[in-house]
């Protein structure tokens, strides 16, 4: 462009301007006018769920719908209703037949025999066979698909070839026939069912997967479940419509819409104002908000989830090495009053580590240890810091990720200076930090705030990657060869009254030794309409959606 | 100009470079990586992930690796939502934000323009110090608060309107006003100084002696004139507009592009943040050159040569 054309645009400018702010005021006329037309618009709205509808409102997207890919508890919750595995988890928590309708152990707990059902269909209508669980395992094994959760399956005879991928198959996966999966294990290993109940385990169709890499997309994300995942706004909006072939009995929700939203606070109003028919997940300030107002309050739930929030501490390093240390911060922090100030009383109070509804948990029967701040301080005493006098300098590294609360931290810092004289400094860091961190044995900090959430309802995942000696996420360096003993003996019987019995006497061992002051078991809280029946949250996820109806 | 605008545009290159080098630098000396999520995983899982992502090769090669990619127009792929491209994510989510932009453009320009113009007509008596306060006040005072201010009063109280979502227009208004009031104030400074500019310059003495009167002048003589300067101003407040809603989309639940950005770099999504930033920085220099550009042909004097 030539500058002797810039008079004429200057000419055109001077016109222009005058004639484009009068568009931005009758523009602004019309968006303030699309204001009061929202005052009928909003109030119009309300409450109107079609029949057969239910609407969710959650706070976090699902990250994918490929069992073998997906990892967090948003794409789970949404996954488990449109994909199955072998077995599957009820919401009491006990392990149940799905695809397989038996199954037998021989072997000496190495060898499970697996029947298929022979009525089950893909959504796109192919048959499920025995050799679609083969193909499904060795595909999340296999290092191209880089599953975050392969471990899942790595009890299978020659599956850490594949995951190394050092072979293609796992020689441990036979299809007998048809709808006959023989699996070997290279231990016995009691909690199998409950592992082959997650995703990673979930049947997925070789077809479907083979003709592209990103398959899991709505209108492709073919599974065997009761939903079929239909539709997506970005990562907004999901949508997911009954399935009538399902092999199992009918759904009795047509349509389900689950809408992603950035804080509960905003879904707790749009479900006021009857957008939503149910919110899971709220945060504190959502539940003080529902406790302020009488509706709300009645349309509020919450149960515990096998979840744990514990104080750790190095075992072996001072000054924790002590037992009366470990006993006295156990003594000096009101489990009570920390739940009613920092989690707005929607927890229980800890005894034991494991969480209680799990088998082997010995929450029900084990009381906290007291808040008793005179017997703390004799204890603490007795192991050398009167009054806190000589205590090293000691920081408490946390992250707020999930079930921990900023004010927990301050009210247990709080209480240690009141009640010990020591002053303990506090460490928050984001959680990628500080969970890099931990994993690294020679920063970790010795005095730290920690989380767990179990993935299957089995005490095997917290003793085995968090308890027993060398473990991974063993971050106390906690070592004792009769627990260890307790929980390898519990891990390998398929006797599974015998194993809830021996993890019960690995949990007693630890509270003994007060390895860990465990400080609560968080809940899982959400809101739901009167008209909606058989919605709510299992210890682990919200529940299936298979049992919910709406009577609108 | 045509070499101008070349020249410019080969300037994009180091300049993507650069800032993706720092950006580069920057979140992988964030402590805690992608895959630091605190979930249980075997050392096998992990290494997996890590050689999905490349994560596993020198930092250097990891660069000239991705590099070459965004030079073949794939700004990347998440490494915490997989199969989830930025490419997508944009082409999905910019929609939104630009829309968002554009109604937060037309209450700043809106509200602004002639509140400018009449602080500048009313000059040194109350209702200009009235709206220059204001406008002072309107500036400094965050985004977000007025967002939680509105939420408050229309939707909470007066139930006017919805408090959050995007799709219907009645969802419009509240993230609109929340994100171009602070605008609007700067925008109204401006105006108000440009006017005051204007009004000293001979021709305005010299329409008054032709017996216009004071309403012509103002309009038609000294606002066209003042407006010059500020149409600079545009396409750098759409870029601001654009860019600066991470906040509003949040507090809104809008789907945009900021409110994913954030959760990028909680979450140590390396690739996902180096292709937002490479994005956020090509807009902010297409925003820039629109300027330079509007500069030449507005005024003659400036040669860009």
């Amino acid at each position: 462009m030539s500058f002797t054309r810039s008079d004429r645009f200057r000419r055109f400018l001077r016109s222009a301007v005058p004639v484009s702010a009068l568009a931005l005021a009758a523009a602004l006329v019309a968006v303030s006018s699309v204001g009061n037309a929202a005052t009928t618009k909003a109030s119009g709205t309300r409450g109107a769920a079609a029949a057969g509808v239910l609407r969710i409102a959650v706070t976090q997207p699902p990250n994918s719908f490929d069992p073998a890919v997906l990892a967090d508890n948003r794409s789970i919750e949404l996954a488990q209703n449109v994909f199955d595995g072998l077995t599957d988890v009820n919401d009491q928590m006990k392990i149940v037949p799905a695809i397989a309708s038996s199954w037998k152990v021989t072997g000496g707990g190495k060898v499970y025999t697996f029947h298929l059902r022979h009525n089950v269909r893909f959504q796109n209508g192919s048959p499920v066979t025995a050799q679609d669980f083969v193909y499904s395992f060795n595909r999340a094994l296999n290092p191209k698909t880089a599953s975050p959760d392969s471990f899942f399956l790595t009890d299978i005879a020659g599956a850490d070839a594949v995951n190394k991928g050092k072979a293609k198959a796992a020689s441990g996966l036979k299809a007998i026939g048809k709808y006959t999966l023989r699996v070997t294990l290279t231990h016995s290993a009691g909690y199998f069912p409950a592992l082959v109940s997650r995703w990673p385990a979930w049947v997925v169709d070789p077809s479907v997967v083979a003709k592209k890499a990103n398959w899991a997309t709505a209108g492709n994300a073919i599974g065997t479940g009761a939903f079929r995942f239909t539709g997506s706004v970005g990562d907004s909006q999901y949508t997911f419509t009954a399935n009538p072939s399902y092999f199992g009995k009918k759904p009795k929700l047509q349509k389900v819409e689950v809408t992603v939203l950035p804080s509960t606070t905003a879904a707790v109003a749009r479900y006021q104002s009857g957008d939503f028919d149910a919110v899971i997940n709220l945060d504190s300030p959502s539940i003080q908000v529902v406790n302020s107002n009488s509706t709300l309050k009645k349309e509020f739930h919450s149960r515990p989830l096998l979840r744990v929030v514990w104080l750790g501490m190095g075992y072996n390093k001072p000054p924790f090495n002590k037992l009366n240390v470990r006993l006295a911060f156990n003594h000096a922090i009101d489990r009570a009053g920390l739940i009613k100030v920092s989690a707005a009383g929607q927890a229980t109070p800890a005894s034991g580590w494991l969480p209680p509804g799990l088998p082997g948990s010995i929450a029900g029967t084990q009381k906290p240890y007291s808040y008793d701040p005179g017997l703390a301080k004799r204890l603490l005493a007795q192991a050398g810091y009167p009054d806190g006098k000589g205590f090293p300098a000691t920081d408490l590294y946390y992250t707020l990720g999930t079930g921990e609360y900023e004010q927990a931290f301050e009210f247990i810092q709080n209480q240690l200076q009141q009640n010990l004289g020591v002053h303990i400094g506090l460490k928050q860091m984001p959680p990628n930090a500080f969970n890099a961190l931990m994993s690294n044995a020679a920063k970790r900090p010795n005095f730290y705030g920690y989380s767990f959430g179990l993935d299957y309802p089995d005490a095997q995942e917290q003793t085995t990657y968090l308890g027993i000696t060398g473990a991974g996420y063993n971050f106390e360096n906690y070592s004792d060869k009769q627990y260890d003993s307790l929980v390898n003996r519990a891990n390998a019987s398929s006797n599974q009254a015998k194993r809830a019995a021996l993890y019960a006497a690995s949990e007693r061992l630890r509270f003994k030794q007060a390895v860990d002051v465990n400080l609560y078991y968080p809940n899982t809280t959400w809101l739901v309409k009167p008209y909606v029946h058989g919605f709510g949250e299992s210890p682990l996820y919200t529940k299936k959606w298979l049992n919910v109806s709406v009577s609108k | 100009m045509g070499r101008y605008v070349l020249r410019r545009l080969v300037a994009l290159i180091p300049i993507w470079i650069g800032v993706s080098f720092i950006a580069f630098v920057m979140v992988h000396s964030i402590p805690g990586g992608p895959f630091d999520t605190g979930a249980i995983r075997s050392q096998q899982g992990t290494e997996n992930l890590a050689h999905f992502y490349h994560l596993d090769k020198p930092l250097l090669e990891q660069y000239v690796l991705y590099i070459w990619q965004v030079l073949h127009g794939d700004l990347g792929q998440s490494m915490v939502n997989r199969g989830l491209t930025v490419n997508a994510v944009i082409s999905g989510r910019l929609p939104t934000s630009a829309e968002l932009g554009a109604a937060a453009l037309v209450v700043a320009l809106g509200v602004g323009i002639p509140a400018g113009v009449v602080a500048s007509a009313r000059r040194n008596r109350l209702l200009d110090h009235a709206m220059m306060l204001s406008a002072t006040v309107g500036y400094a005072v965050p985004n977000f608060v007025f967002a939680l201010l509105l939420i408050l009063v229309f939707g909470l109280s007066l139930h006017w309107l919805p408090l959050g979502g995007w799709g219907h227009l009645n969802q419009v208004p509240l993230p609109a006003l929340a994100l171009g009031l602070p605008w609007a104030g700067l925008v109204a400074r401006m105006t108000r100084a440009s006017m005051l500019d204007v009004v000293h310059q001979d021709y305005i003495r010299t329409a008054y002696a032709k017996g216009a009167g004071p309403l012509t002048v103002l309009v038609r003589h000294a606002f066209r004139n003042a407006l010059i300067p500020l149409s600079t101003l545009i396409a750098i407040l759409a870029a601001e507009v654009i860019t600066g809603s991470l906040i509003i989309e949040n507090i809104f639940g809008i789907p945009g592009v900021g409110h994913y950005m954030v959760d990028s770099i909680l979450g140590s999504d390396y690739s996902m943040t180096l292709g937002f930033i490479i994005f956020y920085a090509t807009l902010i220099f297409v925003a820039n050159f629109l300027v330079d550009l509007s500069y030449g042909w507005i005024d003659p004097r400036i040669r860009h040569e």
